[in-house]
């Protein structure tokens, strides 16, 4: 374990990263943010899922420092009186959970797929390849809107929703790395040896791609979230029940005009510096991962 | 009784082309391997050699069934490979390996040494997992590397150790066969030396037969039985290495020969053997394939393709000797 | 007769500062190379061989550095040189011939553009008379039917046209010195030998002066004067090309004439020179070879000195003249 360790920080991943100001800060925002938003049960000064701990006699108070603002609410509240700190934490927790699983589903749908394509070749990569095209030729977010449109709100069916519609980046980088890996003499010795195709994609074609992937799905985190966004703003996201960034921004906008710019700035700047910080660390990975990624 | 036998071996590669070449049906080949017939006994080394685009590579990996023949027929032991069901041809892997020439890339980055090695001997079930570690062990001291390593990834190692490993690799399913891909020519030049006699060290102690592959005359002289010189995809000349070192034949032998640096304290008056560049393998030359480079080179050779006779104690094909 | 000193490398010393550690890529190397001269370096990967010819072009990049030393082209030292007044010397004066021929010329642009760019900027040559010469350039490398060539693209030439190419570009400025790093490692033995044929005449026919750095001692002896063999940064061995095979007097030159092939002796096994390059970071004091060497001992010499081993041949230990097998090698 000790040894693991050693070996981390000598590598030239973490030498990268401690003589690279901004991604250090990047990640401690990023790292702050994340996990305030776990943690936000013990955080947060009070659930605004909880109907006991909310009171309307609370609503629409400017941050704490404004007049007319009380210390229990620092960044002011919205028109339930539930605190805007809160509901940021808790809302960012809900984006970040969506963002994660958006980009697990898409990036194990999408690399399988990319490397069956690329390893197989002829019309398996014809078909899947053909597949992408089709969905590339709509915008990611037009695809999003028109399912989740029929098929109504829900955190679960948003991850599936935006999982799917993602797929394609994964899939397209995941073929063009195993189609230049699939002649490497390595791969010729494991088909000589007799191993099995499938285990020859998981053993030695997997763990070679994964690489750009990992830099890939990183970005993705950031774009994800800003679809996410995108959605519950419109109104064909999450619940309003659990609302997320997306949600809160869509919310205080409509009460812009009366001056109530506390509604959407704070939850806006909050989803900034996660988008922000995500791309900055991605840059920075693709940066040192793989100099020829660009 | 020969172990392998090549049949008249083709091996065209479809050349990607255009769309409205398709639409066309007009695909054109690299016509990469063109009728090659040899045979090797068993413990023998045969060693091909031949410049860049000859087929020598496109044989070594044909022969072991990376790649499927656009014709002929290769025999193991007597049996025609393409008679063979899946079943038999799994167990052929276990009698046929291959080294090969980039140590580089003939290591998967992310496996272990112990992950490389282990591969093959779970595949075919060659020892139970209790004896896997002593079997490793065994096999590294073999080709000659320290048992510390087994827990290191290849780019903590240098090019000639990684061949090792390669070989290592090879050599755990116990062949009986090996083809070696030019093993060398990726080496500094003192390492290449080891590697040849540990070749030659491991062919005696475990009775392997070598289907040697090189572009290089001088390097196959230690190592070979018999040598085929080759040229866009045909064998000009095969025979006994010492016949074919003592007197070369074929005019392109002669220049191969020629073509080598040799030590010397003078400074050589005549580099140039041969003129010219080795024609294009899409569009094959009439005649002798050779003819463009040739300095004998006359109206025959324009026209028609010479075959493979018996020449002093050896094969040729060339109108020279009609 | 007095020959034309045109270069002399004093002590130069090249180090890569690494994160692991400071490689001394090129530990203080000195030579010479007169006019109209061959000098071959001889080496291994990690030898030096190549950064002490990219060094003395100040090519060397991040996080490389020439850290002293003197590099005496005509009297004038190069890296005291402005930027600028190098600029005129690089690939004007002293031209440079890489080993991947497709990495060193422009894959988008026409063989004539890239000739005649060189006639322009440094010969200032008009646009017309630029073609006219680099036709005449191409002709003279050996490429048949020069004007219609001139205007195809690297990627629809074979290898060692391309390294003709290369030449040509090379030689468009009448350098007084070509550098060629391993010309022919990426050719097949037929095309080396008509590249090395070929840059060997035109060397004799203008008089220029040559550094040909390679893997390969016996094709260095073929075509050098004079011959340097490096090894981990150190020169070991060099002089007199005759002298320096025919009488090797270090160890490891020894062991590099030994394992080649011979191909008109009969011999089972290859002799090898037993053990690994030593990694550039954790190098034995003194003599580098030593861990690998078959007469090592505590007589061995201390540092790393070049002395004379007789008229202009010079080597760091001359242990092999004292366990000379000369006479089982068989040199031609």
């Amino acid at each position: 374990m000790r040894e693991k360790l050693r070996k981390a920080l000598n590598s030239d991943l973490f030498y990268s990263y401690k003589n690279n100001k901004l991604v250090i800060l990047a990640s401690i925002v990023l790292l702050l943010i994340v996990f305030s938003s776990v943690f936000a049960a013990f955080i947060a000064p009070h659930d605004p899922y909880n109907l006991a701990s909310v009171s309307l006699m609370d609503s629409m108070r400017p941050p704490s420092w404004m007049e007319g603002g009380v210390g229990k609410f620092v960044f002011g509240s919205d028109l339930q009186g539930r605190g805007v700190l809160s509901t940021i934490l808790y809302g960012t927790r809900i984006s970040i959970m969506v963002g994660l699983a958006a980009v697990a589903l898409g990036g194990t749908v999408g690399v399988t797929l990319g490397m069956i394509s690329g390893y197989f070749g002829g019309k398996v990569d014809s078909v899947i390849m053909r597949m992408a095209d089709v969905q590339l030729s709509f915008p990611t977010t037009m695809i999003a809107i028109t399912v989740m449109a029929f098929w109504g709100r829900g955190i679960l069916k948003l991850i599936i929703v935006i999982g799917l519609a993602t797929w394609v980046t994964y899939a397209r980088t995941a073929r063009g790395s195993t189609l230049s890996l699939k002649n490497s003499e390595f791969i010729e010795a494991a088909k000589l040896i007799g191993v099995s195709k499938t285990k020859i994609i998981m053993r030695h074609v997997l763990p070679n791609i994964l690489t750009p992937i990992i830099v890939i799905a990183t970005v993705q985190i950031a774009q994800v979230i800003m679809l996410e966004a995108t959605l519950s703003f419109l109104g064909m996201g999450v619940p309003l029940t659990e609302p997320s960034l997306g949600l809160m921004i869509s919310d205080g906008y409509k009460r812009l005009l009366s001056g109530s710019w506390w509604l959407v700035i704070f939850p806006g700047a909050v989803l900034v510096m996660i988008v922000l910080s995500i791309n900055v660390i991605g840059d920075w990975l693709r940066d040192t991962l793989n100099p020829k990624l660009k | 009784m020969s172990l392998l036998k090549v049949d008249n071996l083709k091996k065209y590669f479809a050349v990607s082309s255009g769309f409205l070449a398709r639409l066309r049906k007009k695909e054109s080949y690299v016509h990469a391997v063109n009728g090659v017939s040899f045979d090797i006994k068993k413990g023998e080394t045969l060693s091909l050699v031949g410049e860049s685009g000859c087929g020598k590579s496109t044989i070594g990996r044909t022969v072991l069934g990376l790649y499927e023949p656009t014709a002929g027929d290769i025999y193991y032991d007597g049996r025609r490979v393409n008679d063979m069901s899946e079943k038999e041809k799994f167990k052929l892997k276990e009698k046929m390996q291959m080294i090969f020439q980039d140590p580089y890339s003939s290591l998967n980055p992310r496996q272990k040494v112990k992950e490389i090695i282990s591969e093959p001997i779970r595949t075919h079930n060659i020892v139970s997992n209790e004896e896997m570690d002593d079997y490793i062990l065994k096999l590294l001291d073999k080709v000659g590397i320290d048992e510390s390593y087994l827990n290191r990834y290849p780019h903590q190692f240098s090019g000639g150790q990684r061949q090792r490993i390669g070989i290592a690799r090879s050599l755990a399913v116990e062949p009986e066969f090996i083809v070696a891909d030019e093993p060398i020519s990726a080496l500094d030049v003192s390492i290449q030396a080891q590697i040849l006699n540990l070749m030659m060290d491991l062919q005696e102690e475990f009775h392997l037969t070598y289907l040697f592959i090189a572009h290089d005359l001088s390097v196959v002289k230690h190592i070979s039985d018999r040598v085929a010189i080759m040229y866009l995809g045909k064998v000009f000349e095969i025979g006994d290495k010492k016949e074919i070192f003592d007197h070369p034949v074929h005019p392109y032998t002669e220049a191969l020969f020629v073509s080598i640096p040799k030590l010397t304290e003078k400074t050589k008056e005549n580099f140039v053997s041969l003129e010219g560049d080795v024609p294009d393998p899409i569009y094959l030359p009439s005649g002798c394939y050779f003819h463009s480079r040739c300095k004998y080179a006359s109206n025959i050779c324009r026209e028609v393709e010479p075959e493979l006779k018996e020449i002093d104690g050896r094969q040729v094909a060339c109108h020279l000797y009609d | 007769m007095q020959k034309e000193k045109i270069l002399e490398v004093n002590n130069l010393k090249t180090y890569f500062y690494t994160r692991e550690g400071v490689v001394k890529s090129v530990n203080g190397v000195s030579f010479e190379v007169n006019k109209g001269e061959i000098l071959g370096i001889v080496g291994e990967s990690g030898a030096g061989k190549s950064v002490t010819g990219f060094s003395l072009l100040r090519l060397i990049e991040e996080p490389g550095e020439i850290v002293s030393g003197e590099v005496k082209f005509k009297g004038q030292d190069l890296l005291k040189m402005s930027e600028k007044e190098m600029n005129k010397i690089r690939g004007n004066k002293i031209s440079m011939i890489f080993q991947d021929p497709m990495t060193s010329l422009n894959p988008v642009l026409t063989v004539g553009r890239q000739i005649t760019e060189v006639l322009i900027f440094h010969q200032n040559y008009s646009r017309k008379d630029a073609r006219r010469r680099a036709v005449e350039l191409l002709e003279m490398v050996g490429i048949s039917s020069p004007e219609k060539r001139i205007d195809h693209y690297p990627s629809q030439l074979s290898g060692g046209m391309r390294q003709r190419v290369v030449i040509a570009i090379a030689l468009a400025s009448n350098p007084e010195i070509l550098i060629a790093d391993e010309p022919t490692t990426a050719l097949d033995v037929t095309i080396q030998a008509q590249i090395i044929g070929l840059m060997k005449n035109l060397i004799d026919k203008f008089n220029t002066s040559m550094i040909i750095i390679s893997h390969d001692l016996a094709l260095i002896s073929e075509i050098a004067d004079k011959i340097m063999v490096m090894y981990a940064g150190d020169i070991i061995e060099y002089g007199d090309k005759g002298k320096l095979i025919s009488e090797p007097a270090h160890p490891y030159t020894q062991g590099l004439i030994d394992s080649l092939p011979v191909l008109e002796r009969d011999q089972k096994r290859l002799n090898q020179i037993k053990g690994l390059m030593p990694s550039p970071l954790d190098l034995p004091e003194g003599c580098k070879f030593k861990p690998r060497c078959d007469y090592a001992g505590d007589d061995c010499p201390e540092g790393t000195e070049l002395f004379e081993v007789s008229k202009a041949h010079f080597a760091t230990c001359r242990k092999a003249q004292f366990f000379s097998k000369k006479l089982m090698r068989g040199v031609g």
